[in-house]
């Protein structure tokens, strides 16, 4: 696919903002899943973040990848999108007894991507924002920390806590 | 960015499925996207090009049809003038204020058309029976026969008090004063400068002593009665007191003045004009009318309408598939049409033109079950949206499904349903064909060529059926489980026309035309780029032409 022509989006041409879209609508989607609760949700925080990306568009200045300024957007959308739906109870997840006894099953014929998606959409929202933004998105602790607004040592501790509850799901999926 | 990661495998594992992984949204997820976001700047309407080939097109009617009767008003001027010409009668000949000129046998006829050729003017604007004056005359003392004697002056002329109807004082506006009875002296006269459609001024020269009523005795005291040439007094203000006509100054125009010699006196005689008896104007003859090269046309058009389609169905960015006819499409196309001979061989046609149709199509939508969007979280009845390109434009088709039996239900499993709809299309259709013709005489080849604006009057879709064709799923019988929309159709695209047939004359203006005709519409593309279905028509048009 051809590189969107950034021009032809700041001017509000539909057909350009529409291969805008195209572009990068799969990893964006890929992205809104991982700290969704459902896809409903990631659909929600995927259009919402495009409806962003074509609004502050004009504040990108060509420093940097696109890729990684669209990026940090959608980051910042689903985070948003938790909040709003309060459940980044931080403190309360640290028991992580919300976390579900029966997961899905473990799909061998779908790509391992999709089936890490399905065992990260039954983290708690706080442990999988925690994992998402350190493993996945190349976040400091403290930089977390600031983002989240907790402390260095809260994102280290739930971090830990989010990767061993990853690993046992994944591990149980796997069995089964 | 701080770098403080574990080397932990299942870091290692979690980056790497996730590298380059993509997964698609729901296939409407972009019209979500659109419907947030502002408007698109548009453009001025004016300058949509839609619009700018509407303009086009009609400039181009009203530019024809102006020419046409521009050509047809020089026609009638000329036919208006072709009277005079022809009757031998022309405006340099003595008129008398009825309107009747002088026979053709008065004897100064030569003199005066000549001095009158060599002063070419404006005549006034009035009907043809109306006097016809020249743009000045002049009548002086030496020059006007004279009659009566002047008991003072044996030179001094007085005019012969002849009838009214052939006086030349009677082309003298009343205010100058001057009357039939006037006697005028040697090297006195008057002299009337016409332009337009009225006198500008009028000049006298010399005494000019008036005369007793009866036309032949002077007045004994003539030089209290006469009055000298020093004053101007132009038509816009033709007033002058009676009382101090006598002895008012009339000054001379600043205006030049186009002298004209006069008509020989003697026409005014009574016994000229007795031998001469006027003659009525011949009424004008009409010339006869040629055809011009312009000529309208009522035409028929019966033809059938094929439509194909090169597009395949597509996933990106959304299900997108393409409707099909089931049969040919048969239809009258009504024309009105006009169009102008440039030449013999070649010439220029257009018109406007009427199609209506309705067509019945089908396409089979190949759905996996996640394609659709579940109604509440815990229903089995899914909600499928996809794009349908067709003959009218692209149209988003919404339509619910649900599983036939309590069985578990994969994903990735397939639906297929067939879709039947009815096109409705009314359109305008506007051409501007090149025209060529070949041979003679009444029967003539024509061979037209040319392009057609096709203007969306109604478009509309409906689904008429729906057919599940596999046994997992059935249409939802709910209310509202379907829906098709056209999206922001296009209201114009563009054609093509090719025809060629016969014309023959029937008569001087009506000519029969039947002729073969292939038309069609250039490639249109859907918002994603796919191409839209193409629709060819092959029919016979028929009809007359009315040349005028």
């Amino acid at each position: 696919m051809t590189e969107p022509n950034l021009q032809a989006c700041l001017r509000g041409e539909r057909l350009a903002q529409k291969h805008f879209f195209e572009c990068f609508k799969g990893k964006m989607f890929a992205l809104c899943l991982r700290y969704a609760n459902s896809r409903e949700d990631a659909e929600d925080v995927l259009q919402e973040g495009f409806v962003r990306v074509f609004r502050d568009l004009p504040q990108y200045t060509g420093v940097g990848n696109l890729e990684g300024w669209i990026r940090k957007v959608f980051v910042n959308t689903s985070l948003q999108h938790l909040q709003k739906q309060k459940r980044m109870l931080m403190t309360a997840e640290l028991d992580g007894q919300d976390i579900a006894e029966d997961s899905e099953p473990f799909f061998e014929d779908e790509p391992p991507a999709r089936n890490m998606i399905r065992i990260l959409q039954q983290l708690p929202p706080g442990f999988r924002t925690v994992f998402n933004l350190h493993i996945l998105e190349g976040y400091s602790h403290p930089e977390i920390a600031e983002i989240l607004g907790i402390s260095i040592g809260t994102s280290k501790s739930q971090l830990l806590r989010a990767k061993a509850h990853f690993k046992k799901l994944l591990e149980s999926n796997l069995t089964s | 960015m701080e770098k403080d990661r574990y080397n932990d495998p299942l870091d290692d594992y979690v980056r790497k499925s996730f590298e380059e992984y993509e997964e698609d949204p729901a296939p409407d997820m972009w019209d979500r996207v659109e419907g947030e976001l502002e408007p698109a700047g548009r453009v001025f309407w004016l300058f949509r090009w839609p619009t700018m080939a509407t303009t086009v097109v009609l400039l181009l009617c009203c530019g024809l049809l102006g020419g046409h009767f521009y050509s047809e008003g020089k026609m009638s001027a000329l036919t208006a003038e072709q009277p005079m010409r022809s009757t031998g009668v022309t405006r340099s000949h003595p008129v008398t204020p009825s309107g009747h000129v002088l026979s053709e046998h008065a004897p100064d006829r030569a003199q005066s058309s000549d001095t009158i050729r060599s002063h070419p003017g404006t005549f006034p604007s009035s009907p043809t029976n109306a006097p016809q004056l020249p743009e000045s005359f002049e009548l002086s003392g030496s020059s006007a026969r004279m009659h009566g004697a002047d008991t003072s002056s044996s030179s001094a002329p007085v005019l012969q008090n002849i009838p009214q109807t052939s006086r030349f004082d009677n082309l003298i506006p009343t205010w100058v004063g001057i009357k039939s009875s006037d006697s005028v002296r040697n090297g006195a006269g008057i002299k009337v400068q016409i332009r337009g459609d009225g006198i500008v001024a009028v000049e006298a020269r010399g005494n000019l002593p008036t005369v007793s009523p009866d036309g032949n005795t002077p007045l004994p005291n003539q030089s209290n009665n006469h009055f000298t040439a020093t004053n101007t007094y132009p038509a816009e203000n033709p007033v002058l007191p009676n009382d101090s006509l006598n002895t008012s100054d009339l000054r001379f125009s600043q205006a030049p003045v186009v002298e004209l010699k006069p008509p020989d006196p003697r026409i005014f005689q009574l016994e000229t004009i007795q031998q001469h008896p006027l003659l009525p104007a011949a009424p004008p003859i009409q010339p006869a009318r040629t055809p011009s090269s312009w000529y309208v046309g009522l035409h028929l058009m019966p033809n059938s309408t094929f439509e194909k389609n090169t597009a395949a169905t597509t996933g990106r960015p959304r299900l997108t598939f393409t409707s099909e006819p089931q049969n040919p499409d048969f239809s009258t196309d009504g024309w009105l049409k006009v169009g102008k001979k440039i030449s013999p061989r070649f010439g220029l046609e257009s018109g406007v033109g009427y199609r209506a149709t309705s067509a019945t199509a089908t396409h089979t939508a190949v759905l996996q079950f996640r394609d659709g969007s579940p109604l509440t979280p815990v229903s089995r009845t899914r909600n499928f949206r996809y794009n349908l390109d067709t003959y009218s434009g692209p149209a988003s088709v919404s339509l619910r499904m649900e599983p036939a039996d309590n069985g578990p239900v994969a994903d990735t499993e397939l639906l297929r349903v067939k879709i039947m709809t009815i096109e409705q299309v009314q359109l305008v259709r506007i051409p501007l064909l090149a025209v060529f013709r070949v041979g003679s005489g009444r029967l003539q080849g024509t061979l037209k060529a040319g392009a057609t604006g096709n203007f969306f009057l109604r478009n509309q879709l409906n689904i008429s059926m729906r057919t599940s064709q596999t046994s997992r799923f059935r249409p939802s019988p709910d209310s509202g489980s379907y829906s098709i929309q056209l999206d922001q159709p296009k209201q114009f695209f563009a054609g093509y026309w090719l025809s060629g047939g016969l014309e023959w004359k029937w008569s001087r203006h009506i000519s029969l035309v039947a002729e073969p005709c292939f038309s069609g519409n250039f490639a249109r593309k859907d918002a994603n780029g796919r191409r839209l279905p193409d629709q060819v028509s092959l029919g016979g048009n028929v009809g007359v032409n009315y040349g005028f």
